[in-house]
């Protein structure tokens, strides 16, 4: 008999993984949409929010701040604004003076970016798992056999009001109209008196404290990291931003969706040893079936 | 002298942004659910990076390189 009970919770735990899988892949999109390039060190700066992370609550059990709730907003502004600084420093260090290159040329600097914040953490911190208090306890029964944590209700509501908000930067600020017209056309919004100086470092910034939002909830909800995190996560955000229709910011939270619920339910009825296996092959299908991704427009070239 | 003060400036913007960039994670290790502060590491950090700084702007404004 099908057990109704364990599909509802590998949903669960589905919607929770997927939503990450969507924050971070808002940045790869973001930047892929304004620039035309993927940010390969993005998956390194979720890294450097979880150390954030654990830095901020240790110094908050330093200065003796108990509270759960202020811990939790001095921990997240802590790796947002700091995480945040990382996006810019990104962009001044490895896009900005190599803008009018080759395509390559930014996309090694990008991976060399990856390759030092990695190593900077690995000499810095050490190569071994830290650990994060489990700050936030608690579950809740959906019906008899059916839980969901306090943390994983966390992450689905900050994903829901972060993508809120980010919209409404997005499609209702002056600076998201700027940063709508820089995406449709760099060079006539530079001509309309848009600064790409200042709208892209924006678009890494947004990036970057979105991934923050994701490193500092993951790391409280399994309570372990090391500083080689950032690589799988950044591919599989990458691959929810392609799934979805890179340069589409619905795409994006769609893709880390679809991915995050396709992984839980083949790791809880199937193998979870397969379940990069299964993930990178829907991925391959839809690119087959639909090359520019579920919500993604294929490129018009006029002639 | 106007532009050599200007490097200074950028040199100390620098060191700024490096030690609140990097500070947090070069200094402040973390050992188990506590953290080590290593102050050394910020000082060496902030030393480099102001002297790199300020050599490579001397350097560009200076006569030898065009400046």
């Amino acid at each position: 008999m099908f057990d109704w009970n364990y599909l509802a919770q590998q949903l669960i735990n589905g919607l929770t993984l997927g939503s990450i899988y969507g924050l971070i892949a808002i940045g790869y999109s973001l930047v892929y949409g304004i620039i035309g390039m993927i940010n390969f060190a993005h998956g390194d700066v979720y890294m450097i929010s979880a150390y954030l992370t654990a830095i901020a609550l240790a110094i908050c059990s330093l200065f003796g701040i108990h509270s759960v709730i202020a811990s939790l907003f001095i921990t997240m502004f802590f790796a947002m604004s700091i995480t945040g600084l990382y996006g810019w420093a990104i962009e001044r260090i490895a896009y900005r003076p190599l803008r009018h290159s080759t395509r390559l040329a930014p996309l090694i600097s990008a991976i060399g970016m990856s390759i030092v914040l990695e190593e900077f953490v690995r000499i810095s911190q050490g190569a071994r798992n830290q650990a994060v208090p489990m700050l936030i306890k608690g579950q809740w029964h959906i019906d008899s056999l059916t839980l969901i944590s306090t943390i994983q209700m966390m992450i689905i509501a900050a994903t829901i009001i972060s993508v809120f908000f980010l919209s409404i930067i997005i499609n209702k600020t002056s600076i998201g109209r700027a940063m709508r017209a820089t995406q449709q056309d760099l060079l006539m919004a530079e001509i309309l008196g848009i600064s790409a100086n200042k709208i892209i470092p924006l678009v890494f910034v947004i990036g970057s404290v979105m991934a923050a939002i994701a490193g500092c909830l993951v790391s409280l909800n399994y309570g372990s990291f090391n500083y080689a995190i950032g690589f799988i996560i950044g591919i599989k955000a990458f691959t929810s931003a392609v799934l979805g229709g890179i340069g589409s910011l619905p795409g994006a939270m769609l893709g880390g969706l679809l991915l995050g619920m396709a992984e839980s339910l083949y790791t809880g009825f199937f193998e979870s040893d397969y379940k990069d296996v299964f993930a990178f092959s829907l991925l391959i299908l839809v690119l087959i079936l639909k090359p520019s991704g579920l919500l993604g427009t294929a490129d018009v070239e006029k002639v | 002298m106007k532009k050599y003060m200007q490097g200074l400036k950028e040199a100390c913007l620098t060191t700024f942004i490096a030690i609140l960039l990097l500070g947090p994670i070069i200094s402040l290790v973390l050992d188990g659910f506590e953290i080590h502060m290593i102050a050394q590491r910020t000082l060496v950090l902030a030393v480099v990076i102001f002297f790199g700084k300020l050599i490579f702007v001397l350097f560009k404004v200076h006569p030898i390189a065009g400046g």
